[in-house]
């Protein structure tokens, strides 16, 4: 039995939630909106986040049947121990392939931005042992750490909103459905975007933290204000980023959003340059996703195993560095990106229906069972 | 344990020697700070001199002939703040002129790299100059370079100037040690004055591929060692087309409802006339589909102050006659607007983002005829702009009559 001190509190669901989501990826964000859909790309980003949504709320249904139990526990009492072995080591290693391609991006924004000489190898390196060095806490740290970082990610990120806000055309953000574009257009466009691995990122974080939380029973409403605040700071960011660069300009950049901190002027001199500012908010975010995400390939494996995750930090960090140095350049990286991420997001979406099924399934058995 | 300490310490003297990102540590001394850019058309002879990124048989088929003029801060030289004692530094001291010659901005940059020790630095850049001649042949090839660099900010100024680029930039007031930053400032005051609109480098970007809207970028001239604004640059695409006069930039502002203002334009009334300055301004936009094609009826509201009056008749000390005033100086903004969008309408250039509003308000109409930046230059010509004048003078100065 779990002591209340070793237990996450609710607030730290919220910004473990929050942070793991918000991630490097918001950067490239509006991108994909706008190369497949045009100003409807706002539209199919929050398409995006209510799919996020319904996957959201299919984790919590599952997990709130066996709120004490853990991913593999999970897995085993619905599929038997042998699938479950099986199924949660082979999403140990869809989270391993995941972080590393969101490593990589980061890298890739650090070498073209701010460490143009150093090799990627070494921001790579440095960043996987930074986020190992933290897998070596448990839960609690995580949620400590999440919960330290919360405002470090919000507050510029309005910041940034607001500054931005001003030199905004409201007829770049219209009309709301695109010009010429099909709503089936606009739903795939949606799917691309939630296919991005800090969104699965951020979905799966919940199995590794509602066995942990102090009471499993406010899950729900913890989930749905995450929710809401992703919702919100994704939504303005794409929005604001539509509105000064129109979708024509977009297309053009590579991270639109970094392009974003580059348009902002104030006229106050020390000021001047905020983008000192805002590198923060990227390389927190970025750690923050990563980290969690390293957390989840760790403890999944860890899990199968029944061990602790603290045990094993550093099992998978090889890996990550291999699979994030094979990219040769952020064009490759995209590509894999959108591709892996259409794979591992179908198998989520069959696992999460499978035991979404199962889980109603037994509910149902067990209320019939109860009258008797 | 104690052995295990001495493996994290030596393990930790290490990462930290190894990984504290001496890379790309840069010492101030040791960069080439560029704060000023000038772009003027080359001749081949000029060229000729200076291959630096191909063999010269490959240059045949390459088209642009680039003469770049870097205006670069030198390190020490330049004080803070305001300068102490008589003896300031003179313009030469302060900054370096480097050239270079290309075949595209790249091959400019890198010929001038050639010539110096340092590596170049764009991150303090404050202006970019190019000659009209330059700017009629078009800024595309421009664009790329400037974009695809990180370190160039998109609130850069990128202006046109009348004749030699260079000699422009090089004109040196006193109110400031660099040329150039004299130059972004008088740039951003003139924002600040309502001289024109704030046109930067990151707007001209947007605007050139925006589909329903045409750039526009500050017209300079030289004029006896001053930099004088003449008006704004218009462009289709990435090529210069137009020039509007400074009245007519004053309208602009009026009609997309730029602020701030604080423009002043002298209005005949009666046998003298008022000069007026804008204080605030606004519009409203309607788009409504007539007869198959847009229509677009504006509304301006301007709120006005009267900085002076040439004739003793005019009389502006009774309520009515303010009133009489806000009138009569609607009706000559109307029509000096609507001779101003009939010009650029014959022209086809829509520099007001009538179309983007258009593509915003009307999208099935836009989707069916349009589509295209083309097709709407076209179209502009024929549409239909109403445009409707409130103008309200708030304030009248301490003289009473």
């Amino acid at each position: 039995m779990k002591t209340k001190v070793d237990q996450l509190t609710m607030l730290q669901y919220i910004c473990i939630l929050v942070n793991s989501t918000i991630g490097i990826s918001v950067l490239s964000l509006p991108r994909w909106g706008a190369t497949n859909a045009g100003t409807a790309g706002i539209l199919a980003t929050f398409i995006g986040l209510v799919l996020f949504f319904i996957f959201l709320m299919a984790i919590l249904l599952i997990t709130s049947a066996y709120p004490q139990h853990n991913f593999f526990e999970i897995i085993c009492l619905h599929l038997g121990k042998t699938l479950g072995r099986i199924v949660t080591i082979g999403f140990s290693i869809q989270y391993v392939i995941l972080t590393s391609v969101i490593i990589r991006e980061f890298t890739e924004v650090m070498a073209t931005t701010l460490l143009r000489e150093t090799p990627v190898e070494i921001t790579i390196f440095v960043l996987v042992l930074t986020v190992a060095l933290s897998t070596q806490k448990s839960l609690i740290d995580y949620g400590y750490i999440n919960y330290f970082y919360f405002p470090f990610i919000i507050i510029p990120g309005l910041l940034l909103i607001s500054l931005a806000f001003p030199s905004g055309q409201y007829s770049n953000i219209l009309p709301v459905l695109g010009n010429g574009i099909t709503l089936s257009k606009i739903f795939i466009t949606s799917i691309d975007i939630v296919i991005l691995p800090f969104f699965q990122i951020g979905l799966f974080t919940l199995f590794l933290v509602i066995p942990n939380i102090k009471r499993p029973k406010k899950a729900l409403k913890g989930g749905v204000i995450g929710w809401l605040i992703i919702t919100m700071m994704i939504m303005l960011m794409t929005t604001v980023t539509y509105a000064v660069f129109g979708v024509e300009q977009i297309k053009d950049e590579v991270w639109p959003v970094l392009a974003l901190t580059r348009t902002i002027r104030l006229a106050i001199p020390p000021l001047q340059r905020l983008d000192v500012f805002f590198i923060l908010f990227w390389v927190i975010t970025g750690f923050t996703t990563i980290f969690s995400g390293y957390l989840i390939a760790t403890s999944f494996f860890a899990q199968s195993c029944r061990m602790s995750h603290t045990k094993l930090p550093y099992l998978f960090s090889p890996a990550f560095f291999l699979i994030a140095r094979t990219f040769d350049n952020h064009v490759q990286l995209y590509e894999f990106m959108q591709q892996i991420g259409h794979i591992t997001f179908a198998i989520t979406t069959s696992l999460l229906m499978i035991l979404v099924i199962i889980t109603l399934f037994k509910k149902r058995r067990t209320a019939n069972e109860t009258p008797q | 344990m104690k052995r295990r300490n001495k493996i994290m310490c030596i393990i930790v003297v290490t990462c930290l020697l190894l990984l504290s990102g001496c890379w790309d540590q840069v010492e101030i001394e040791l960069r080439a700070t560029i704060v000023g850019l000038a772009i003027d058309q080359a001749d081949h002879h000029e060229i000729e001199e200076d291959y630096i990124t191909h063999p010269e048989y490959r240059s045949a088929n390459i088209e642009g002939l680039y003469k770049m003029t870097a205006q670069l801060a030198v390190p020490g030289q330049v004080a803070l703040g305001p300068e102490e004692g008589a003896e300031g530094g003179a313009v030469d001291d302060n900054v370096w002129i480097v050239e270079g010659y290309g075949y595209t901005i790249g091959d400019a940059i890198q010929s001038m790299q050639q010539k110096l020790a340092h590596e170049l630095f764009f991150g303090h850049l404050q202006v970019i100059i190019v000659s009209e001649e330059v700017a009629k042949e078009g800024l595309a090839t421009i664009d790329d370079y400037f974009q695809r660099r990180n370190e160039i900010r998109r609130t850069v100024w990128l202006a046109v100037a009348k004749g030699d680029a260079a000699a422009t930039m090089a004109v040196s007031p006193k109110l400031e040690q660099i040329p150039a930053i004299y130059l972004s400032t008088t740039l951003d005051h003139a924002v600040e004055l309502g001289k024109f609109p704030e046109k930067r480098l990151g707007d001209f970007w947007v605007n050139q591929k925006s589909l329903g809207e045409e750039a526009m970028l500050p017209y300079i001239e030289v004029h006896d060692n001053n930099i004088r604004m003449s008006g704004m640059a218009c462009f289709k695409g990435a090529k210069m087309v137009n020039l509007i006069e400074p009245y007519q930039v004053v309208i602009y502002n009026a009609v997309t409802g730029f602020n701030p203002s604080g423009a002043n334009i002298m209005f005949p009334i009666d046998d003298g006339h008022i000069l007026a300055m804008s204080r605030n301004r606004d519009v409203e936009y309607q788009i409504k589909l007539d007869k198959g094609l847009p229509k677009i009826d504006l509304h301006v509201s301007v709120d006005a102050e009267i900085r002076e009056k040439s004739a003793f008749a005019i009389e502006i000390n009774r309520a009515e006659d303010v009133e009489r005033l806000n009138h009569h100086t609607e009706k000559i903004m109307e029509k000096d607007t609507k001779l101003f969008l009939q010009h650029m309408q014959q022209n086809q250039i829509d520099i007001f983002g009538f179309g983007e509003r258009v593509r915003a308000k009307l999208p099935q109409y836009w989707d069916k005829h349009v589509q295209t930046n083309a097709n709407w230059q076209q179209l502009f010509s024929q549409i239909t702009i109403n445009i409707n004048y409130d103008i309200n003078f708030e304030r009248i100065g301490i003289k009473s009559d």
